[in-house]
């Protein structure tokens, strides 16, 4: 095996976002619908108000679509199905870029917010011309670090075939999963939080230098916790459900768990210059900085995203990593670590080296 | 701080971090069910746990404890004493 060979790794080629058009701030969706949707919850203002987003990307307008009534799974699946297929293709088509169609082997769609059959990576890939021949993986249902279990399936297809470009891409649109009941605490902050968003990068085998490199994943699943965040299929729609020991359990894991990923990729903790962390709510978020000592200036990227976008599931690691790259530009060869959590309860993590 | 006194010690903090410095709580509700506590109330009690009887690790009970209103202060109460009771804490020296 020649040098040559022991540097390339897996390299992230391309990497682009794209959202709904329409955009709401809080004031707007509370003034036109959350007020009178949460009037018998205490401070439900100041409590939405908390989560830190300011404004968020909305395929579904509560304010129309669910002014007068829940709707069903059916409806919103069509409704998921029409929007999420265009917004893949603008996505995927921008991070592909210039990258020649037929090299592109394998394609990983992630979502949990909406289903379709044949699954919108179908549509995507017809519709930007790659190979009929094909690897499509869907990966449903997941939650917010799905984009990692795609991430992970485009690792081993270029690994295992390394002349191909792998497309890993997630679309997640939550707002067509908001609900008026129940109209509780909790329910509130779920509406606060959440908010739409799409994004894609291209994987490919390639030596220092072509893009951030991925030089390990982690992942730790903390069997006996998974009543603590649930992700149900109700007649009207997914409903989520969120206990507040979340932040707990997540911080009194994430020091071994970096620990642990910094071991895989052989890097020193204290290389760590670069933080994203899903942000499940700023708790989480708070928590975790705390534990790690995580500088204030490293979490920039993450309360950016969410201010802006809202946590957008799965989405949103994929849009801190572009805002990673974009604001702070990385110097060649700092290292990043990126992690995100959710339904288990799991932890997933990945060290890129810019 | 002997077990006698530790029950009614844990309920006096919770009433303070929620502020019902004069409902009785009974030993079967919910501390994030029944009394309302959100993470912030949480962090308050593990705190004050933390500085007033010592390190312990809740990592198990935190596991176990689930929205479908597990998290009892019977549940807590009993978690922490058996902690006491096998010494498997680290009273702070101040």
């Amino acid at each position: 095996m020649n040098q040559s060979t022991l540097t390339r790794l897996p390299t992230i080629l391309g990497l682009s976002s794209g959202f709904p058009e329409r955009i709401a701030t809080q004031n707007e969706l509370w003034d036109g619908i959350f007020s009178r949707w949460y009037a018998e919850v205490p401070n439900a203002w100041e409590v939405m108000a908390q989560t830190k987003v300011k404004s968020r990307h909305l395929a579904w307008d509560p304010r129309v679509e669910l002014a007068t009534r829940t709707r069903g799974t059916g409806d919103r699946m069509k409704a998921f199905e029409r929007a999420a297929i265009p917004l893949g293709i603008e996505v995927c088509g921008r991070a592909l870029g210039e990258t020649d169609r037929q090299q592109v082997g394998s394609f990983v769609l992630a979502s949990c917010t909406g289903y379709a059959g044949p699954t919108p990576d179908l549509h995507i890939a017809h519709r930007l011309g790659l190979p009929a021949t094909l690897r499509r993986t869907f990966v449903g249902h997941m939650g917010c670090y799905a984009a990692f279990n795609a991430l992970k399936v485009g690792l081993d297809a270029v690994t295992a075939r390394p002349d191909e470009r792998a497309l890993v891409t997630c679309i997640e649109l939550s707002s067509i999963q908001f609900r008026p009941k129940p109209a509780n605490l909790e329910q509130s902050i779920i509406h606060a939080l959440f908010g739409d968003a799409a994004a894609s990068l291209v994987l490919g085998m390639a030596e220092p230098g072509a893009g951030p490199q991925v030089l390990a994943t982690h992942t730790v699943q903390v069997y006996g916790s998974a009543e603590h965040m649930t992700w149900s299929i109700l007649d009207d729609g997914f409903y989520m459900t969120l206990s507040a020991y979340v932040p707990f359990i997540l911080a009194g894991h994430v020091e071994a768990f970096v620990t642990a990923l910094c071991d895989r990729a052989s890097v020193r903790p204290e290389s760590i210059r670069h933080w994203g962390i899903h942000p499940g709510g700023p708790k989480i978020v708070g928590m975790i900085a705390d534990k790690l000592a995580i500088p204030d200036e490293s979490l920039a990227a993450t309360w950016r995203v969410l201010e802006t976008r809202g946590n957008c599931s799965s989405t949103t690691i994929l849009l801190i990593l572009e805002e990673i790259i974009n604001q702070e530009r990385p110097e060649p060869g700092e290292i990043g670590v990126l992690m995100a959590f959710g339904p288990g309860l799991t932890m997933e993590g990945a060290m890129v080296r810019f | 701080m002997g077990i006698r006194d530790l029950r009614t010690q844990l309920l006096e903090w919770i009433r303070t971090i929620i502020g019902v410095s004069s409902r009785r709580i009974s030993g079967d509700e919910s501390l994030t069910g029944d009394l309302g506590m959100d993470s912030l109330h949480l962090m308050q009690l593990f705190s004050t746990v933390d500085s007033e009887i010592g390190a312990i690790d809740m990592m198990p009970w935190l596991v176990s404890s689930s929205t479908s209103g597990l998290d009892t202060v019977d549940a807590f109460y009993n978690y922490i004493a058996a902690a006491l009771q096998a010494g498997e804490h680290t009273r702070v020296e101040r």
